[in-house]
């Protein structure tokens, strides 16, 4: 049942991994400060789910990055594109729906005594 | 002491594994990020990092394996969308080779001068027939999954509600499974058909030394191919359109009719198998040829009232679709 309950949790919070990197990129960051970011905001994600995330976004043409000199260290900044800030905007609008309607169902609900 | 050794290590074993356009740049970034996440250790602690720390660190970072497929366009050889119809495909072949295999050894092993000692081995050579069923099957399928891009982006695109069939007017749809089943069978046998005549082997099997195709099968071969070629093209159809037709229904039938007459001709042949050229000891096997034209007749015999009778009750069907969608179109108006 753990092991169940685990794919569930899983499923449900990459469902929402765009949105997140999406909403945090409107300002720029570089990848490990994206994640530190998000950890903050308590959705902490891996590194090797993040970093292949950030560059499958960029390949859709929903993020743009550049290489640039911080620290004494080249890194690679990115942020949202014109393109990712439209699918950001929908995507909140489905969110909010969904958030919505979930609030409905779950308005009355308490948890079931087994 | 920056952890340059572990990391490059580190480093060392995912850049192979990576896309190899984007390998020089994945590695920068994944090395700049797991400095970052050092440095900013460090000034934590107050100290530079151990040994186990450095490795702790990396650790986290994931598997090179694990890290490197991440970065690669496809992570699977078969999706969850073309996996239904892999796994049906491949019990039905899995269960289809078995039993061939399992006459065929049988049947050779009974022929052979010493059945009691043959029969052993050849049930053990049985199941060595799975890995190349396994094989093919998969590999057809993976082929598949590279272009079900493609496929699907057609399905989505190119249709309109207009062009589907009117309501109360129409037949069930032909199954997706039964039409992939098709094609794939009906293509293997086509290549298989093909490379018959070069290859007797492939027919016989090790019979071939003593048993050759009788004429029956040169003169057929083309009407035959034709035939099975006709039934893959009807099933792509199916595939791309699975409702069915009145049109479809009669093609169908057609390519069926078609079927028929060409067993007929096989039945009248009368002979099916004869012996090799330069067999050395004809008298031995000429009985084992008689044995085996006799068993062909009756497999025939059977295979033709089969399908007669499948033939008839698909004409009555059809007829009586046609009826019902006549009745429906007068009561309409």
């Amino acid at each position: 049942m753990d092991d169940l309950f685990e794919n569930f949790r899983l499923e449900l919070r990459r469902g929402c991994l765009v949105l997140a990197v999406l909403a945090q990129l409107r300002t720029e960051h570089y990848g490990y400060t994206l994640r530190k970011a998000l950890a903050n905001q308590g959705l902490a994600i891996d590194e090797g789910t993040l970093y292949p995330l950030l560059r499958r976004l960029e390949s859709q043409g929903l993020l743009v990055s550049e290489w640039r000199e911080e620290e004494k260290r080249n890194k690679r900044f990115y942020r949202v594109s014109p393109d990712g800030a439209a699918v950001l905007d929908r995507l909140l609008q489905e969110w909010r729906s969904l958030n919505a309607s979930l609030g409905g169902l779950l308005k009355h609900y308490e948890p079931m005594e087994v | 002491m920056k952890p340059v050794g572990l990391l490059e290590r580190y480093l060392q074993a995912v850049k192979p594994l990576l896309p190899r356009k984007a390998q020089d740049d994945i590695l920068r970034e994944l090395s700049e990020n797991i400095r970052c996440r050092m440095d900013e250790r460090e000034a934590d602690l107050g100290r530079p990092l151990s040994a186990a720390e450095q490795e702790e660190i990396i650790k986290e970072h994931g598997h090179p394996v694990v890290v490197a497929a991440r970065y690669g366009r496809t992570q699977y050889l078969i999706g969850p969308a073309v996996f239904p119809f892999y796994w049906l495909i491949l019990r039905i072949a899995v269960v289809g080779a078995l039993i061939v295999r399992l006459v065929v050894e049988v049947v050779m092993a009974l022929l052979s001068p010493d059945p009691a000692h043959a029969i052993l081995p050849a049930l053990l050579a049985v199941p060595s027939v799975l890995i190349p069923v396994f094989f093919w099957v998969t590999a057809v399928f993976a082929a598949f999954e590279l272009c079900s891009s493609f496929f699907t982006w057609k399905w989505k695109n190119c249709w309109s509600p207009s062009s589907l069939p009117v309501v109360g007017t129409h037949s069930p749809a032909v199954s997706r499974a039964e039409s992939v089943a098709q094609i794939l069978f009906g293509a293997a046998f086509i290549v298989w058909w093909q490379a018959v005549p070069h290859a007797p082997f492939l027919l016989l099997g090790p019979a071939a030394s003593i048993i050759a195709p009788a004429p029956i099968w040169t003169d057929l071969h083309w009407p035959i191919l034709l035939l099975i070629a006709a039934g893959v093209a009807q099933a792509c159809v199916d595939l791309a359109r699975p409702q069915q037709t009145k049109w479809r229904a009669k093609i169908r039938l057609a390519i069926q009719a078609a079927g028929l007459i060409v067993l007929c001709l096989v039945l009248r042949a009368g002979v099916w198998v004869v012996m090799a050229p330069g067999v050395q000891d004809p008298a031995r096997f000429s009985g084992v040829v008689e044995v085996l034209n006799q068993i062909l007749f009756y497999c025939f015999l059977v295979g033709l009232i089969i399908e007669s009778v499948r033939f008839i009750w698909r004409c009555l069907r059809q007829f009586q679709a046609h009826t019902a969608i006549h009745a429906a179109a007068l009561a309409r108006d």
